[in-house]
């Protein structure tokens, strides 16, 4: 080859390295601007109200959609540093709290609840709080809103991702605007809280870890789901099948009390990617039922009513995450994506 | 000094891929067929300088010839290297774009890596230079490449598209391909030392592959896990380097004592074969 073609290749390609820097340069997205679209953050009121948490180039908005009563808006936006999470309906739907965070826990741990008004559309602070809030959930029967709060947000061994942790559960008075502490765990991790609908007791997911004492026994731990009631939280103890040997990741508990609605792995003895689907379980019988068969990663079980189950299900599972919103009417079992109008 | 017939054939020479051993045995062959055509001609009446001159322009130009060995050695390499190169470059700008404008990461120090990588395996395809260890700076690069690539292939995964990753897949199959043919093809009359050379290169090549491959899974699986570096990472890298350790002690072991680098040698296959058991024969048994 002529060395001026080798000229001309070697020009080619350095012009080409410089104009893919410079795009670099000028397109990059930092990590606050990277989420876009619906995340996997809403609730469903008894009046099939959905309020949902949608991000714009990381800027996430609070929305509300119900498409019967033609309600379709944008309630509030924030900051790119910021995370809505958890938008969790009171029992009449009148109201919706929320928490909002700083997407990097590590430079600020704090997190502050806010409530929406739905009829005024008034967002007013309730409470900021120096621990990280994780979830919220109203009490069916007194003025009160139940939260995880995590103490830490680190990772204890070095092999570990980082996450929230020394987790417990608190209830915040709306009318005496003062938390109390509810329980005294400092779990190594907790989510899903749901308080049971008479108010008593409060279901959440939490590693089976009470007789592990060494560090191989904590390891074989699996994830199942507690009732601890409220006025002795000492006592507390495992309502799944303290056999299954699957992790439950997630769940919510039915309006009527009696039933739980759980996310697990569905192949676990695959090779492959692990999918996630929704299991039913029934509190007295004891006995577990498939639910969803997406063969992705379904999850973020809400109810509505005691015959409309919504979720989330991840259809780029395990890629790029594209969540859609789906409602099964539990009767006929006929499932429908709901359009939301900001996805 | 050296003789008019002496530089003509070092030029050939200087034009190939070959190792210091296998140069000496094609500067003799050369110099021989060269010299005993020189004699011919003087025979037929020519001085001893015009028969120099007749014999060297009889058999052509020096880089031409030099060339034309190379490709007979090593036929189809230039072409793969090329196939290589402008694969890469195409490979490059598009997963770079993809992770730009679909997930908003810029990975301009990889691409710049990749980009000067690529170009230098083009112009090492069709560069005559002879101031080069040609063999040398090829393999060199080929090595780079394949570990520029393994970090490549991450960038297509999670894009949704399944060509991406088939494409780096190609990529790092070409260029571990080209770097057996370099490594292992080679000319001369020293076949004991070339055939114990060839596999001594081939065990440490295959097991490069297997444990470099798995260090920098590994490595990228804790960075993602973690979310950044962890001194534990350093030591993940440890098969790696004394995998590397090993290799450079069997080449110089190979000069003196035979057993002693086949003996090093089995060591990271031995490694290997025990990680694949531990890995996969419970799966067969059960």
């Amino acid at each position: 080859m002529r060395k001026r073609y080798l000229y001309l290749f070697g020009g080619l390609v350095l012009t080409l390295t410089a104009i893919l820097a410079v795009m670099g340069f000028k397109f990059e997205k930092t990590e606050q601007e990277k989420q876009e679209g619906l995340a996997d953050q809403y609730d469903v009121s008894a009046q099939d109200t959905v309020a949902y948490v949608s991000y714009k180039r990381g800027k996430p908005g609070l929305y509300i959609f119900n498409n019967k009563l033609d309600i379709e808006e944008k309630v509030i936006e924030f900051e790119n540093s910021k995370s809505i999470i958890d938008p969790s309906f009171s029992s009449d739907g009148t109201k919706v709290a929320f928490i909002t965070a700083n997407k990097n826990p590590e430079k600020d741990l704090s997190s502050t609840v806010h409530l929406l008004d739905l009829r005024t559309k008034e967002v007013t602070e309730l409470f900021k709080s120096e621990n990280m809030v994780t979830e919220l959930d109203f009490s069916p029967v007194s003025d009160s809103l139940f939260f995880l709060g995590a103490g830490t947000f680190g990772n204890y061994s070095p092999i570990a991702s980082k996450r929230t942790h020394d987790l417990d559960v608190f209830e915040y008075k709306l009318a005496e605007k003062e938390t109390v502490q509810r329980t005294s765990l400092k779990k190594y991790s907790m989510t899903s809280l749901n308080v049971s609908p008479d108010g008593t007791s409060i279901f959440v997911q939490m590693d089976d870890d009470l007789d592990a004492d060494t560090p191989e026994e904590t390891f074989e731990t699996k994830q199942r789901v507690f009732q601890i009631a409220l006025d002795s939280p000492e006592d507390l103890h495992v309502v799944t099948d303290p056999n299954k040997e699957i992790d439950i990741t997630e769940l919510i508990l039915a309006p009527s009390g009696n039933e739980i609605i759980y996310q697990s792995i569905s192949n676990p003895d695959d090779d492959g990617t692990y999918k996630y689907e929704l299991f039913s379980y029934h509190l007295e019988s004891k006995k577990e039922h498939l639910v969803t068969h997406f063969g992705n990663f379904v999850g973020r079980p809400r109810f509505s009513s005691d015959v409309s189950l919504y979720f989330i299900a991840d259809k780029n599972w395990p890629n790029r995450v594209d969540n859609h919103l789906y409602r099964m009417d539990l009767k006929t079992k006929e499932i429908k994506e709901v359009i939301l109008p900001e996805k | 000094m050296k003789s008019g017939l002496e530089r003509f054939v070092e030029n050939i020479v200087r034009h190939t891929d070959c190792s210091k051993e296998e140069k000496e045995d094609l500067y003799e062959e050369l110099l021989i067929h060269l010299q005993m055509s020189r004699g011919q001609l003087m025979e037929d009446g020519l001085s001893k300088e015009e028969a120099e001159k007749k014999a060297m322009a009889l058999f052509g130009n020096e880089g031409e010839i030099g060339s034309q060995i190379q490709q007979a050695m090593f036929p189809y390499r230039k072409e793969l290297m090329f196939t290589l190169s402008v694969t890469s470059i195409l490979y490059t700008v598009a997963a770079y774009c993809l992770q730009l404008f679909w997930e908003g990461n810029a990975f301009i120090m990889w691409m710049v890596v990749s980009m000067a990588s690529s170009s230098f395996i083009f112009y090492l395809a069709v560069n005559k230079s002879v101031h080069l260890n040609r063999k040398r700076w090829i393999n060199s690069t080929l090595v780079l490449h394949a570990l520029i690539y393994l970090y490549g292939g991450m960038l297509s995964d999670g894009l949704s598209l399944t060509i991406l990753p088939i494409a780096a897949g190609l990529v790092i199959l070409l260029n571990l391909s080209l770097l057996y043919l370099t490594s292992l093809n080679s000319f001369g009359s020293s076949q004991a030392l070339n055939r114990d050379s060839k596999i001594i290169h081939a065990l440490n090549i295959t097991a490069g592959i297997f444990i470099i491959g798995a260090t920098l899974f590994i490595v990228g699986g804790s960075l993602i896990m973690i979310g950044g570096f962890s001194p534990i990472m350093l030591a993940f890298c440890l098969p790696a380097l004394i995998w590397i350790g090993l290799y450079i002690a069997q080449v110089k072991a190979l000069k003196k004592n035979k057993r002693l680098a086949y003996g090093l040698a089995v060591v990271p296959m031995l490694f290997i074969v025990g990680i694949l058991l531990i890995a996969f024969l419970p799966k067969l048994m059960y």
